[in-house]
């Protein structure tokens, strides 16, 4: 019975409950819209962070923390046993690589540069770097010792596939060691540093520049799905633990730093707007509320007076709240759905700090970004009604029935 | 005569008055905040900026392009005089640095790592890295490197996390090994006076200072790569480096110069995302602001139709009544206004005051948040509290003050 009078109400002054409507409307689509782009941004570094890193990988302490390179941080063909034996228990797994890196200088006849150089396994079921591939051959075993180098690389030395550079390092064991490398092809990845700083090699021909004996620097694991990484880093950790290995695991979201900061900032940004969204929104209905209840004030005498109830009364100006709340909200999101599109198909685009090609600034419209928003806006709502319901339940019928 | 009924109006409600102040407040206050941390986020952006690549520096164009064959690109000390002396009769400068870049391996026995170094003369105006050092003691001038003395007596400073993987510290001797300008293995054994850090982890864990003496020594050259100048207004830069640029073409030197901003794109993608964020920001509290004007403003316009009729009955012009209406929108605008950014300043000294961090993009230290207060930061939400006020009293003004005399009069 209260739902139909509630929604009566609110159809009596048409043109004011479409602008409560219009507000609650907006907050919701604002805080639905910054959700999505938040998302999205996100999302975005994510995948990156999750195609350079793996969702887990396990290394040294000294590996991770002072970024020791020498022989003290590596993984022994011994070690690597132990762990593959700890992976085979992982049912989340499904791939892993062993990745060694170590620095150099890389030189030809007319300049040299300071280079990190990542060894994998070409082909491997984890993460195999020839998908970054836009020029050239992908790197295989059989090639004598062929590098994929960066786009910023290739320019700033001068090299293209089929070239060679000199690369001069320190061996594991301290000695002077120089190899000619020569590029097989030409990667991209979004990053201005790795670009030119870093290339990548076949992981025989790592081991041999950097002469480990068959050691490698860490080892980089993929899952089934990204919600199964910290279990199972927790779970391969206390393996490793248990195995009296003193190495230690790290996620895809430890290693981004960058991913870090951005989720800290956005973080921080989508919590004030939506504190202030939502007090905004706040203020507006309550006033209009309390106009609108106040109004009625003699309404509620007369009901008052053929028995109804104090916190019926309350209820159903309650009901009422709800009902805008949910009305408004609904429209928020669907309006914002609209701008989403809209802003989707706009092309703006966002040049992160660190990134060689902007990222088109895009809203992902999904009901995982919605729900928050909604029932943001249906809380405040509700909220807002709280006290002109309460103040209007509680007028004395007689000098209710007396109001003009 | 219309201002004094029309601020009167204002005080009428005295409780929805203030309620409507308050959304405009908010908004202002909200809008004042985003873009007070926004243009103190470009501030601070501007400033590390400039801390790590001065103002402008002048070089071959290779080096900023990265493109260098060889060594061919250093500058010779002739020509290095005459930039001395363009520098020196400039006012505007404050000070200057010559560098010398290098790269080689640094190690001992146990082991060696890459290094990224640059040669300077310490204790110069410019930056010489002395504030950053975290253990031991910065370089010196007079024990830099001294003409004719041992290498071994020559100082070095090396980045916190080189340090740490290199497992040295100062006082220690270190080898650094590179390739001569003609190409030859050249190398010297130093000592290390201090670890210093730097705001990236990547490069504190490659980067090393030398004294510039020391760089040409193992390099084997009398050159230099690039000067490094500070102005003393910042904000100058680009007008200076066309000025200085002027005068290097004029003096027939192939050389460029560029400023902190064209060095590093981070503040123009700081300023990029700002201004996403600022417009929609703004946009958002325009509306908001805007209908909670609206709707505010109808019914309390719509309350005073007997009086509108009356006063239109004495003969009041509908552009005079229209005009009341207006008024009492601008004064609420005003009020909204300034209430706004009053309330914006006091939030800001909150958080201020509270110390809150954040971790901008690219650095390892936290920095403090910071919401930079100022009248300049005002303007833009005051405009916005002013303009959407407006808009939100026209329809409720026009509609009003187009009454039919007799309906109104006989509204109850």
């Amino acid at each position: 019975m209260w739902l139909p009078l509630a929604l009566r109400n609110l159809l009596r002054n048409q043109r004011r409950t479409l602008l409560t409507l219009a507000v609650i409307a907006l907050g919701t689509m604002m805080s639905f819209v910054i959700s999505g782009m938040i998302t999205n941004a996100l999302n975005t570094l994510q995948e990156a962070a999750v195609s350079q890193y793996g969702n887990i990988q396990i290394a040294s302490t000294l590996l991770w923390e002072d970024d020791n390179q020498g022989e003290e941080a590596l993984i022994d063909t011994e070690t690597f046993a132990k762990f593959e034996e700890i992976l085979a228990n992982q049912a989340a797994v499904t791939g892993y690589s062993p990745e060694l890196v170590f620095s150099g200088i890389a030189s030809t006849d007319i300049n040299a540069k300071v280079i990190n150089v990542m060894a994998f396994e070409p082909g491997n079921d984890a993460l195999d770097y020839n998908n970054l591939l836009v020029e050239g051959e992908a790197l295989t075993d059989e090639m004598r010792d062929p590098v994929l180098i960066g786009g910023g690389l290739s320019r700033e030395l001068d090299l293209q596939p089929g070239d060679t550079f000199r690369l001069t390092t320190s061996t594991i064991s301290g000695a002077y060691n120089q190899e000619t490398y020569r590029v097989a092809g030409i990667y991209f990845r979004n990053d201005v540093q790795d670009e030119s700083q870093l290339v990548f090699v076949p992981l025989d021909t790592g081991i041999k520049t950097f002469n480990t004996k068959d050691a490698v620097s860490k080892l980089a694991i993929t899952l089934e799905s990204l919600g199964q990484t910290d279990a199972t880093a927790q779970a391969i950790q206390a393996d490793l633990d248990a195995a009296g290995l003193n190495f230690q695991v790290r996620t895809w979201e430890q290693l981004s730093v960058a991913y870090q900061q951005t989720r800290g900032f956005f973080d921080m940004m989508f919590g004030f707007l939506l504190v202030s969204i939502t007090l905004l929104v706040f203020f507006i209905v309550f006033q209009v509320l309390s106009m609108s209840f106040f109004e009625r004030t003699r309404e509620i005498g007369t009901i008052r007076a053929i028995g109804t109830k104090k916190q019926q009364v309350f209820s159903m100006f309650v009901l009422e709240s709800l009902l805008i709340g949910v009305f408004g909200g609904l429209a928020g999101l669907a309006v914002g759905w609209g701008i989403g599109l809209g802003l989707n198909n706009l092309d703006f685009s966002w040049t992160p700090p660190g990134a060689l090609q902007p990222f088109p600034v895009e809203a992902v419209l999904a009901f995982d970004n919605a729900w928050v928003p909604f029932l943001v806006a249906i809380l405040a709502t509700f909220l807002s009604a709280l006290y002109p319901s309460m103040h209007s339940a509680r007028i004395k019928i007689v000098d209710a029935l007396r109001t003009n | 005569m219309f201002f004094k009924i029309a601020s009167r109006n204002v005080f009428r409600n005295k409780r929805r008055t203030a309620l409507s102040l308050f959304v405009v407040a908010f908004g202002v206050s909200i809008l004042y905040l985003v873009i007070g941390f926004i243009n103190e986020s470009l501030e601070s952006t501007k400033v590390s900026m400039a801390d790590l690549y001065g103002s402008v520096q002048i070089a071959d164009e290779r080096v900023f392009d990265k493109t260098t064959r060889g060594y061919s690109h250093l500058i010779d000390p002739e020509t290095s005089a005459q930039i001395a002396g363009l520098l020196d009769e400039d006012e505007r400068v404050t000070g200057y640095k010559e560098e010398l870049g290098f790269f080689g391996l640094i190690g001992n026995e146990k082991g060696s790592k890459i290094i990224t170094g640059s040669g300077f003369v310490p204790e110069n105006d410019v930056k010489d890295f002395s504030e950053a050092i975290t253990d031991g003691t910065p370089m010196n001038i007079a024990d830099g490197c001294p003409l004719n003395d041992r290498l071994e007596n020559c100082q070095l400073i090396i980045g916190r996390r080189l340090a740490a993987s290199l497992n040295v510290g100062p006082g220690d001797f270190i080898n650094v090994a590179t390739t001569s300008v003609t190409g030859n293995f050249s190398a010297a054994s130093v000592t290390i006076t201090g670890v210093f850090k730097f705001n990236d982890i990547d490069q504190e864990g490659q980067i090393g200072y030398v004294a510039l003496s020391l760089a040409q020594r193992i390099l084997r050259t009398d050159k230099i790569e690039k000067y490094v100048i500070n102005i003393d207004n910042l904000n100058e830069s680009q007008a200076f480096a066309q000025d200085l640029q002027g005068k290097l073409d004029a003096a027939g030197l192939p050389l460029v110069v560029k400023t902190w901003q064209d060095l590093n794109p981070l503040y123009d993608q700081v300023q990029e995302f700002g201004n996403y964020f600022t417009s929609f920001t703004l946009v958002g509290v325009f509306i908001l602001a805007f209908f909670g004007v609206l709707e505010v403003l109808t019914m309390s316009f719509l309350e005073r139709t007997r009086e509108v009729g009356t006063v239109r009955a004495v003969g009041t012009k509908r552009s005079q009544v229209f005009l009341t209406f207006v008024i009492e929108g601008f004064i609420m605008g005003i009020l909204g206004g300034i209430a706004g950014i009053v309330l914006g300043s006091g939030l800001g000294v909150v958080v201020n005051q509270m110390g809150l961090t954040w971790l901008p993009p690219g650095s390892i230290d936290a920095v403090p948040a910071v919401i930079q207060l100022s009248l300049s930061v005002a303007g833009i939400p005051f405009m916005v509290a002013l303009i959407s006020t407006f808009f939100g009293t026209m329809y409720p003004a026009m509609k009003s003050s187009r009454f039919n005399i007799v309906k109104a009069l006989g509204y109850v």
